[in-house]
């Protein structure tokens, strides 16, 4: 198992992708986190009463300050940095089949159970680079805000960050094996990479407008990993309005076991698929 | 019937027995029994689609058999990576890692050391180029990292398909001396390919698949000389040497190659060259006749 996680892990630290992702959540958290809402303007330009998009509309300038990296850093989670972990899971295991590399993880490897079992666990740490990325960007860009702006640049509790941190790689991790899955299932990854970003910015964000109207369906996006991730997310946010994908619709304890659930669910489904199926490629 | 199942190890390196797939209601492999042994360097012949491939497979295990038994080195097919070896259809590499970095995952899994590596990537003549990108690799190049990979922890059993695919005449006749070079001792190498040549050269026996039957398996001389007992001759008066057969009741023909093919046994030749001697025909050469195997091959795919 030890030979296979370390073969995993030089295939993935080697590979482009990876560090892509990172500098994607980086960028994205650096000019949708912070620069976007700052060239909106700050408080002293707000039109009283205006919403998100409408004219006047103002970013509150404490949101920008190192003190709440985590809430602001956290907010792009549950829908891009989520379909951005997708995107790599799908890539990790759909480019075995595609490069036809996974003739070789089943002739050398050690079983493939364990080469499948080894490829997650390699993937499900390595999204903490991501993780970490979107957050030292955010880290960054809310510092310069704040020397420019002359205000506080004290940090917000390490405590919190860990958590943040912490909630983030859950919510990543879920992202990487369900596109791992996608993967496997697939035997490629752009028709998973497709499918999933579908499913994560129309299927889920269109359900969940519904919500309040159906019981079933309350009950259906409440079991999904997109509005768990938003609800863990949405933990750290004082409110939820604004940013795409967070809600409160279940409490954390909830969002972490459901979301956990879905990591294992992930893992067993292609485990099962792939330990049967036929390898064609 | 069990699809596949292991057996003790009796000196045998693969055995089959009535090895089916079915791929919906098309049969690509239909009651195949193969029996290679150890040490052998065998051939397994057939056009493309007649079933070369998924026989391989299975005996990798990357497919599972729809019915029948295979046992590769007394094993489950797919049990034993660090004992075999295998280079199915075109080698497949990670673009991204260079081709020494290729070769020492694989080595990895199969607790081979970096020597190992470095011997194949010379041996093969990709030293030069290791530390490129495999993804730039050309077609031969990537063919000699998959026999590299294939090679690298040493394995009991080699398992080939097309080997020369790609390659150029100098590329074939050096995967050809490598493989001569590898075959031998207890080493077991199973070639698949549609070159005849390839496999005439190389192998000891042969088994040759037509739309996914096994229509002959044995040795290679036996394929050459075919069912039919015939004698072929070089000799001159041809007029002679022909009325001195119809004399005798034996039938003849040319073989389009100036030489005359006679439709007798060995056991026959004493007697024929006594009828030339005395019809004056000078014999240069007579001998049981050998056929060619693109001519053995066509007779029994036909057939």
């Amino acid at each position: 198992m030890m030979a296979a996680i370390r073969v995993e892990y030089e295939k993935l630290v080697r590979r482009p992708a990876l560090w892509w992702s990172a500098v994607a959540a980086a960028a994205m958290s650096i000019v949708f986190g912070y620069v976007i809402p700052y060239l909106v303007g700050t408080d002293g330009d707000a039109a009283p009463g205006s919403e998100p998009g409408e004219p006047g509309y103002s970013v509150p300038l404490e949101t920008l300050l190192p003190e709440q990296l985590v809430e602001n850093a956290i907010s792009g989670f549950p829908l891009f940095y989520l379909a951005l972990a997708l995107v790599l899971g799908a890539l990790t295991s759909g480019s075995e089949y595609t490069w036809r590399t996974i003739r070789s993880v089943v002739l050398w490897g050690p079983g493939r159970v364990t080469m499948l079992a080894a490829k997650s666990i390699v993937l499900v740490v390595a999204v903490v680079v991501v993780a970490v990325a979107a957050f030292a960007a955010g880290a960054a860009s809310s510092w310069v805000i704040a020397i420019v702006e002359n205000e506080s640049a004290s940090p917000p509790p390490v405590g919190e960050v860990l958590r943040g941190l912490g909630a983030a790689w859950l919510i990543l991790a879920v992202g990487a094996v369900l596109g791992l899955a996608g993967g496997v299932l697939a035997r490629s990854s752009g028709a998973v990479i497709g499918a999933g970003l579908v499913y994560l910015f129309v299927v889920e964000l269109l359900l969940r407008t519904f919500v309040s109207r159906s019981e079933v369906i309350e009950v259906t996006a409440k079991a999904l990993p997109g509005t768990n991730a938003g609800s863990l997310a949405g933990t750290f946010a004082e409110t939820t309005e604004g940013a795409p994908g967070v809600n409160d619709l279940v409490g954390t304890g909830q969002a972490i076991a459901v979301l956990l659930a879905w990591m294992v669910v992930g893992v067993v489904v292609s485990a099962a698929v792939f330990a049967r199926r036929d390898v064609h490629a | 019937m069990s699809p596949s199942t292991s057996t003790p190890d009796d000196g045998v390196a693969i055995r089959t027995s009535q090895l089916t797939r079915r791929f919906g209601d098309e049969t690509v492999v239909d009651s195949i029994d193969l029996e290679v042994r150890r040490g052998e360097l065998f051939g397994l012949l057939g056009p493309n689609g007649s079933g070369k491939s998924t026989t391989l497979r299975m005996l990798t295990g990357l497919i599972r058999p729809s019915s029948g038994r295979v046992d590769v080195l007394g094993k489950k097919p797919g049990t034993t990576p660090q004992r075999v070896g295998a280079v199915i259809e075109e080698p497949a590499v990670y673009p991204y890692l260079s081709g020494r970095k290729n070769l020492e995952l694989l080595a990895r899994l199969v607790g081979a050391g970096p020597d190992a590596v470095e011997e194949q990537l010379e041996t093969l003549g990709l030293a030069d180029a290791a530390d490129r990108p495999a993804g730039g690799y050309s077609t031969g190049m990537r063919q000699r990292l998959g026999i590299a990979a294939a090679l690298v922890h040493d394995p009991d059993l080699l398992l080939l398909d097309e080997p020369s695919a790609g390659l150029d005449p100098s590329g074939m006749v050096e995967i050809r001396e490598l493989l001569e070079r590898l075959a031998g001792g207890t080493r077991t190498i199973v070639v698949s390919s549609h070159l005849l040549t390839e496999i005439d050269q190389i192998c000891d026996r042969v088994a040759v698949i037509h739309n996914g039957r096994l229509v002959f398996q044995g040795e290679l001389d036996e394929l050459h000389r075919g069912d039919s007992e015939e004698l072929q001759a070089r000799l001159r008066p041809r007029d002679a040497a022909t009325k001195a057969l119809d004399d005798l009741d034996i039938g003849h023909r040319d073989d389009g190659d100036g030489r005359l093919v006679i439709g007798a046994g060995p056991d026959r030749t004493p007697e024929i060259v006594r009828a030339f001697v005395d019809a004056d025909v000078d014999v240069y050469e007579i001998g049981e006749r050998r056929r060619s195997l693109e001519e053995a091959y066509m007779e029994v795919t036909s057939s």
